[in-house]
């Protein structure tokens, strides 16, 4: 429990990451719990512990997110942010990861797996071993995923310099 | 409007911010013991807890009727018309039921502390064996009404419905009814309901009935085997990040 408790940040900006609705994020967070509780037993304690809860708690929102039930539900989107407490933050700062989150929620399942874990700073090799692909694979698939990302925040940007050029 | 020097997030700034954005979800979210209590009150269960749930019911209720099935045919071997038509069932039971095996098997093999790509790839299989498996059943449906109606009335009331409605022809007629209704239902189903709007259970009926969902679930799967084998096409891989701490 306190293996967990420790690392719960993993699981909450994974569950905001592939669920959107609030009662979907309160769902997702049970699975991934039970799911964590079930698989613990097999959990090889000389292993990483974040690398096994990444596995873990992926697996269980990928198929979350894929199933059929959720799917026209996913199409509502209040928000990366929505049911947080914006006044402890910045509002640039809210507004940047509200961008960058929308962004990575377009992505396909297995896509949006690689930016969370790159996101959270994990290396090539660990990224590669939680995904089931060889390094490479990782490392050109996240090489054309930040060029996405970096194309569609400068989109962004443009669009939005240009609606503050039109309204002055 | 913040200017684009502003709000133009240069990746590197993106996992400053990614992590602050993690610190304050731990600090505003409730802790794991919370969520424990909550997932043990509404017996949380996984995407694949529940279809693993589903298929071993699948199973239990098929292997029932193929006992059942073979223990009549067993005590009707002597009659003719009763034993083929028990016999024709009762493989089309067994087929139902190797299928069921089929997914309980490969759900059973899943697990979520497993690589994404490999639960990913198991958990499609399984969709498209059973996409597949419901596309036959349908599909095979209306032969089945026949040699169904033969038993029926064996059981309750103790006739030989081939005699006594004439024989091979009314077989041959009930097959040909049954085949025309099908097709019926695939034109319908193309027309008016595959991949549209309209009653969701109708809608998936409706993908099962013209291989939409069997097709869908092949492609997927051919994506995901396209996923992995796609490499080096972005130049040689980068330099590893710094471990995580």
């Amino acid at each position: 429990m306190a293996l967990l408790e420790r690392h719960r940040p993993i699981l909450y900006k994974i569950v905001n990451a592939y669920a959107h609705a609030p009662s979907d994020r309160d769902d997702l967070a049970a699975e991934a719990v039970a799911a964590l509780w079930s698989a613990f037993p097999r959990y090889d304690a000389s292993r990483r512990f974040s690398t096994w809860m990444y596995r873990v708690v992926l697996n269980v929102a990928i198929s979350f997110a894929r199933s059929e039930r959720r799917r026209s539900e996913r199409q509502v989107l209040p928000g990366a942010l929505a049911g947080l407490d914006r006044a402890a933050a910045a509002p640039a700062e809210d507004e940047r990861v509200e961008r960058l989150a929308a962004v990575v929620a377009d992505f396909g399942e297995l896509d949006k797996a690689l930016v969370l874990l790159y996101l959270d700073g994990e290396p090539y090799d660990t990224i590669a071993s939680i995904v089931g692909l060889s390094e490479t694979n990782v490392a050109t698939k996240l090489s054309r995923l930040k060029r996405r990302i970096k194309e569609q925040l400068e989109r962004d940007d443009a669009v939005a310099e240009g609606d503050e050029r039109g309204t002055r | 409007m913040p200017s684009q020097k502003e709000t133009n997030v240069e990746l590197d700034d993106a996992r400053a911010l990614w992590s602050a954005y993690g610190t304050r979800l731990e600090a505003q979210s409730r802790t794991i013991a919370q969520l424990a209590r909550t997932s043990a009150a509404a017996a949380a269960e996984t995407a694949i807890g529940r279809l693993t749930r589903g298929v071993r019911i699948e199973v239990a209720l098929n292997a029932i009727v193929v006992v059942l099935l073979g223990s009549f045919l067993a005590s009707h071997i002597a009659e003719t018309s009763t034993t083929l038509a028990t016999a024709a069932v009762d493989i089309y039971a067994i087929a139902i039921l190797a299928a069921s095996v089929a997914q309980a098997v490969l759900l059973a093999r899943i697990r979520y502390d497993r690589p994404l790509f490999d639960v990913a790839q198991a958990f499609d299989r399984v969709r498209a064996i059973r996409a597949r498996a419901t596309f036959w059943t349908l599909v095979t449906a209306p032969l089945a009404w026949a040699p169904l109606a033969v038993i029926t009335i064996r059981v309750l009331f103790g006739a030989d419905a081939l005699s006594g409605f004439g024989g091979w022809s009314w077989v041959a007629a009930n097959a040909a009814f049954g085949i025309a209704v099908l097709l019926a239902a695939i034109v319908l189903a193309r027309r008016y309901l595959a991949g549209g709007g309209g009653d969701a259970r109708l809608v998936r009926m409706a993908n099962v009935l013209t291989g939409a969902s069997f097709g869908a679930a092949r492609e997927r799967l051919a994506a995901l085997r396209g996923y992995a084998a796609e490499e080096g096409d972005a130049g040689p891989a980068t330099v590893p990040d710094a471990p995580a701490s």
